[in-house]
Protein backbone atom coordinates (compact mmCIF):
# COMPACT_ATOMS: atom_id res chain seq x y z
CA UNK A 1 0.00 0.00 0.00
CA UNK A 2 1.42 3.35 -1.03
CA UNK A 3 -0.17 6.71 -0.61
CA UNK A 4 1.41 9.15 -3.03
CA UNK A 5 -0.81 12.17 -2.53
CA UNK A 6 0.46 15.71 -2.03
CA UNK A 7 -1.42 18.57 -0.44
CA UNK A 8 -1.52 20.31 -3.81
CA UNK A 9 -3.20 17.28 -5.39
CA UNK A 10 -5.82 17.17 -2.62
CA UNK A 11 -6.53 20.87 -3.06
CA UNK A 12 -6.79 20.47 -6.84
CA UNK A 13 -9.28 17.60 -6.51
CA UNK A 14 -11.25 19.49 -3.84
CA UNK A 15 -11.52 22.53 -6.14
CA UNK A 16 -12.55 20.48 -9.18
CA UNK A 17 -14.91 18.35 -7.08
CA UNK A 18 -16.70 21.38 -5.64
CA UNK A 19 -17.19 22.85 -9.13
CA UNK A 20 -18.47 19.51 -10.46
CA UNK A 21 -20.92 19.06 -7.60
CA UNK A 22 -22.30 22.61 -8.02
CA UNK A 23 -22.75 22.07 -11.78
CA UNK A 24 -24.60 18.80 -11.12
CA UNK A 25 -26.80 20.46 -8.49
CA UNK A 26 -27.73 23.22 -10.96
CA UNK A 27 -28.50 20.73 -13.75
CA UNK A 28 -30.56 18.67 -11.30
CA UNK A 29 -32.64 21.64 -10.13
CA UNK A 30 -33.17 22.99 -13.65
CA UNK A 31 -34.24 19.81 -15.45
CA UNK A 32 -35.82 16.53 -14.50
CA UNK A 33 -33.24 14.71 -16.58
CA UNK A 34 -30.41 16.74 -14.99
CA UNK A 35 -28.59 13.69 -13.60
CA UNK A 36 -28.69 12.02 -17.03
CA UNK A 37 -27.24 15.17 -18.61
CA UNK A 38 -24.53 15.37 -15.90
CA UNK A 39 -23.56 11.70 -16.29
CA UNK A 40 -23.53 11.79 -20.11
CA UNK A 41 -21.54 15.04 -20.10
CA UNK A 42 -19.09 13.51 -17.58
CA UNK A 43 -18.52 10.48 -19.80
CA UNK A 44 -18.04 12.68 -22.89
CA UNK A 45 -15.51 14.91 -21.10
CA UNK A 46 -13.59 11.98 -19.59
CA UNK A 47 -13.51 10.32 -23.02
CA UNK A 48 -12.12 13.55 -24.51
CA UNK A 49 -9.48 13.82 -21.77
CA UNK A 50 -8.37 10.21 -22.22
CA UNK A 51 -8.33 10.60 -26.00
CA UNK A 52 -6.15 13.71 -25.74
CA UNK A 53 -3.86 12.05 -23.18
CA UNK A 54 -3.38 9.10 -25.59
CA UNK A 55 -1.72 11.29 -28.22
CA UNK A 56 -0.33 14.24 -26.29
CA UNK A 57 0.18 15.39 -22.69
CA UNK A 58 -0.61 19.10 -22.76
CA UNK A 59 -1.21 19.33 -18.99
CA UNK A 60 0.55 18.21 -15.80
CA UNK A 61 -0.65 15.71 -13.21
CA UNK A 62 -2.28 18.36 -11.00
CA UNK A 63 -4.46 19.78 -13.77
CA UNK A 64 -5.36 16.27 -14.91
CA UNK A 65 -6.46 15.30 -11.37
CA UNK A 66 -8.39 18.57 -10.93
CA UNK A 67 -10.41 17.95 -14.10
CA UNK A 68 -10.74 14.14 -14.20
CA UNK A 69 -10.86 12.96 -10.56
CA UNK A 70 -12.30 16.25 -9.27
CA UNK A 71 -14.62 17.95 -11.74
CA UNK A 72 -15.71 15.05 -13.97
CA UNK A 73 -15.77 12.56 -11.07
CA UNK A 74 -18.06 14.78 -9.02
CA UNK A 75 -20.17 15.92 -11.99
CA UNK A 76 -21.12 12.33 -12.76
CA UNK A 77 -22.76 10.34 -9.98
CA UNK A 78 -23.77 6.77 -9.28
CA UNK A 79 -25.67 7.07 -6.00
CA UNK A 80 -28.45 9.34 -7.30
CA UNK A 81 -29.22 6.89 -10.12
CA UNK A 82 -29.08 3.92 -7.71
CA UNK A 83 -31.50 5.68 -5.39
CA UNK A 84 -34.00 6.55 -8.10
CA UNK A 85 -33.82 3.04 -9.56
CA UNK A 86 -34.30 1.56 -6.06
CA UNK A 87 -37.34 3.79 -5.47
CA UNK A 88 -38.93 2.65 -8.75
CA UNK A 89 -38.08 -0.98 -7.97
CA UNK A 90 -39.58 -0.83 -4.47
CA UNK A 91 -42.71 0.84 -5.88
CA UNK A 92 -43.15 -2.16 -8.19
CA UNK A 93 -42.10 -0.30 -11.35
CA UNK A 94 -39.34 -2.73 -12.27
CA UNK A 95 -39.19 -1.97 -15.99
CA UNK A 96 -38.80 1.73 -15.18
CA UNK A 97 -35.86 0.92 -12.86
CA UNK A 98 -34.18 -1.27 -15.48
CA UNK A 99 -34.91 1.27 -18.22
CA UNK A 100 -33.37 4.07 -16.15
CA UNK A 101 -30.08 2.18 -15.90
CA UNK A 102 -30.23 1.18 -19.56
CA UNK A 103 -30.59 4.83 -20.63
CA UNK A 104 -27.79 5.99 -18.30
CA UNK A 105 -25.28 3.29 -19.31
CA UNK A 106 -26.23 3.47 -22.98
CA UNK A 107 -25.85 7.25 -23.14
CA UNK A 108 -22.66 7.08 -21.03
CA UNK A 109 -21.00 4.43 -23.20
CA UNK A 110 -21.95 6.29 -26.38
CA UNK A 111 -20.66 9.60 -25.03
CA UNK A 112 -17.41 8.00 -23.79
CA UNK A 113 -16.67 6.40 -27.18
CA UNK A 114 -17.62 9.64 -28.96
CA UNK A 115 -15.28 11.63 -26.68
CA UNK A 116 -12.29 9.36 -27.34
CA UNK A 117 -12.99 9.21 -31.08
CA UNK A 118 -13.40 13.00 -31.32
CA UNK A 119 -10.11 13.62 -29.49
CA UNK A 120 -8.23 11.12 -31.65
CA UNK A 121 -9.70 12.53 -34.87
CA UNK A 122 -9.09 16.19 -34.03
CA UNK A 123 -5.48 15.84 -32.83
CA UNK B 1 -15.45 16.50 0.44
CA UNK B 2 -16.67 13.56 -1.58
CA UNK B 3 -14.17 13.83 -4.44
CA UNK B 4 -11.17 14.06 -2.08
CA UNK B 5 -12.37 11.02 -0.14
CA UNK B 6 -12.66 9.11 -3.42
CA UNK B 7 -9.14 10.23 -4.47
CA UNK B 8 -7.67 9.03 -1.17
CA UNK B 9 -9.43 5.65 -1.30
CA UNK B 10 -8.45 5.03 -4.94
CA UNK B 11 -4.82 6.03 -4.30
CA UNK B 12 -4.62 4.03 -1.07
CA UNK B 13 -5.91 0.87 -2.75
CA UNK B 14 -3.43 1.10 -5.67
CA UNK B 15 -6.27 0.72 -8.15
CA UNK B 16 -3.89 1.11 -11.14
CA UNK B 17 -2.60 -2.40 -10.42
CA UNK B 18 -6.07 -3.97 -10.52
CA UNK B 19 -7.68 -5.57 -13.56
CA UNK B 20 -11.06 -4.11 -12.57
CA UNK B 21 -11.62 -0.82 -10.70
CA UNK B 22 -12.70 -2.56 -7.49
CA UNK B 23 -12.25 0.43 -5.22
CA UNK B 24 -14.57 2.47 -7.46
CA UNK B 25 -17.16 -0.29 -7.10
CA UNK B 26 -16.72 -0.25 -3.31
CA UNK B 27 -17.10 3.55 -3.28
CA UNK B 28 -20.29 3.36 -5.39
CA UNK B 29 -21.76 0.60 -3.20
CA UNK B 30 -20.96 2.52 -0.01
CA UNK B 31 -22.24 5.83 -1.41
CA UNK B 32 -25.45 4.33 -2.82
CA UNK B 33 -26.20 2.54 0.46
CA UNK B 34 -25.52 5.68 2.50
CA UNK B 35 -27.73 7.84 0.24
CA UNK B 36 -30.54 5.27 0.54
CA UNK B 37 -30.16 5.32 4.33
CA UNK B 38 -30.24 9.13 4.42
CA UNK B 39 -33.37 9.34 2.25
CA UNK B 40 -35.03 6.51 4.25
CA UNK B 41 -34.40 8.42 7.48
CA UNK B 42 -35.78 11.61 5.91
CA UNK B 43 -38.99 9.77 4.99
CA UNK B 44 -39.64 8.47 8.47
CA UNK B 45 -38.13 11.13 10.71
CA UNK B 46 -39.61 14.58 10.16
CA UNK B 47 -37.14 16.31 12.50
CA UNK B 48 -34.21 15.72 10.16
CA UNK B 49 -32.95 19.19 9.11
CA UNK B 50 -33.94 20.23 5.57
CA UNK B 51 -30.34 20.88 4.46
CA UNK B 52 -29.15 17.30 4.99
CA UNK B 53 -30.41 15.88 1.64
CA UNK B 54 -28.88 18.57 -0.63
CA UNK B 55 -25.65 18.91 1.39
CA UNK B 56 -24.91 15.32 2.41
CA UNK B 57 -26.86 13.58 -0.36
CA UNK B 58 -26.30 15.63 -3.51
CA UNK B 59 -23.06 17.25 -2.39
CA UNK B 60 -21.02 14.73 -0.40
CA UNK B 61 -22.35 11.35 -1.55
CA UNK B 62 -23.07 12.56 -5.10
CA UNK B 63 -19.44 13.61 -5.54
CA UNK B 64 -18.09 10.59 -3.67
CA UNK B 65 -19.71 8.14 -6.09
CA UNK B 66 -18.90 8.42 -9.79
CA UNK B 67 -20.34 7.19 -13.06
CA UNK B 68 -17.79 8.31 -15.66
CA UNK B 69 -14.95 6.14 -14.26
CA UNK B 70 -17.11 3.01 -14.43
CA UNK B 71 -18.31 3.66 -18.00
CA UNK B 72 -14.92 4.69 -19.34
CA UNK B 73 -13.29 1.62 -17.73
CA UNK B 74 -15.56 -0.52 -19.92
CA UNK B 75 -14.50 1.40 -23.05
CA UNK B 76 -10.77 1.54 -22.19
CA UNK B 77 -10.51 -2.21 -21.60
CA UNK B 78 -11.28 -2.76 -25.30
CA UNK B 79 -8.00 -1.15 -26.38
CA UNK B 80 -4.56 -2.20 -25.03
CA UNK B 81 -2.96 1.19 -25.67
CA UNK B 82 -5.75 3.22 -24.05
CA UNK B 83 -5.91 0.80 -21.11
CA UNK B 84 -2.28 1.52 -20.16
CA UNK B 85 -3.17 5.21 -19.70
CA UNK B 86 -5.11 4.46 -16.54
CA UNK B 87 -3.60 1.13 -15.46
CA UNK B 88 -0.10 -0.19 -14.73
CA UNK B 89 1.70 -1.73 -17.73
CA UNK B 90 1.69 -5.28 -16.39
CA UNK B 91 -2.10 -5.47 -15.94
CA UNK B 92 -3.90 -7.43 -18.66
CA UNK B 93 -7.09 -5.65 -19.81
CA UNK B 94 -10.31 -7.60 -19.23
CA UNK B 95 -12.44 -8.71 -22.18
CA UNK B 96 -15.72 -7.14 -23.28
CA UNK B 97 -17.78 -9.88 -21.65
CA UNK B 98 -15.95 -9.45 -18.32
CA UNK B 99 -16.41 -5.67 -18.41
CA UNK B 100 -20.14 -6.00 -19.15
CA UNK B 101 -20.34 -8.32 -16.13
CA UNK B 102 -18.53 -5.68 -14.04
CA UNK B 103 -21.02 -3.04 -15.22
CA UNK B 104 -24.00 -5.28 -14.40
CA UNK B 105 -22.58 -6.03 -10.93
CA UNK B 106 -22.15 -2.29 -10.32
CA UNK B 107 -25.69 -1.45 -11.43
CA UNK B 108 -27.53 -4.30 -9.68
CA UNK B 109 -25.68 -4.25 -6.37
CA UNK B 110 -25.64 -0.45 -6.05
CA UNK B 111 -29.41 -0.35 -6.64
CA UNK B 112 -29.82 -3.11 -4.06
CA UNK B 113 -27.60 -1.18 -1.63
CA UNK B 114 -29.75 1.94 -2.08
CA UNK B 115 -32.96 -0.07 -1.59
CA UNK B 116 -31.54 -1.75 1.52
CA UNK B 117 -30.30 1.56 2.91
CA UNK B 118 -33.68 3.19 2.36
CA UNK B 119 -35.56 0.31 4.01
CA UNK B 120 -33.17 0.28 7.00
CA UNK B 121 -33.36 4.08 7.33
CA UNK B 122 -37.16 3.95 7.55
CA UNK B 123 -37.16 0.92 9.84
CA UNK B 124 -34.86 2.65 12.38
CA UNK B 125 -37.64 5.19 12.89
CA UNK B 126 -40.39 2.61 13.10
CA UNK B 127 -41.64 2.67 9.54
CA UNK B 128 -41.66 -0.73 7.86
CA UNK B 129 -44.28 -0.29 5.13
CA UNK B 130 -44.17 1.83 1.96
CA UNK B 131 -46.25 4.64 3.53
CA UNK B 132 -44.72 6.40 6.53
CA UNK B 133 -46.66 8.12 9.30
CA UNK B 134 -44.71 11.37 9.07
CA UNK B 135 -44.74 11.25 5.31
CA UNK B 136 -41.63 13.40 4.88
CA UNK B 137 -41.25 14.98 1.45
CA UNK B 138 -38.43 12.82 0.12
CA UNK B 139 -37.48 13.02 -3.57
Amino acid sequence: MTLDVSLGLVLAVALGGAAGAVCRYLLESLWRAGILIANTLGCLLLGLMIGIAAVATPWDAGVSALVSVGFIGALSTFSAVSLRAAQHWLAGERTVAAGLWLVHTGAGLGAGILGIAAALLLI
Amino acid sequence: MGAVLRLLMVELSDEVFMKFPWMTLAINLLGSGALGLLVGVSHAWSRLPKWTIPVLGTGLLGSFTTFSTVVLAVVLAQDRELFTLTSADEVIPPGLFEMVAYLLISVIFCTAAAAAGMTIGRAIFGCTGMQCKHGGDGP
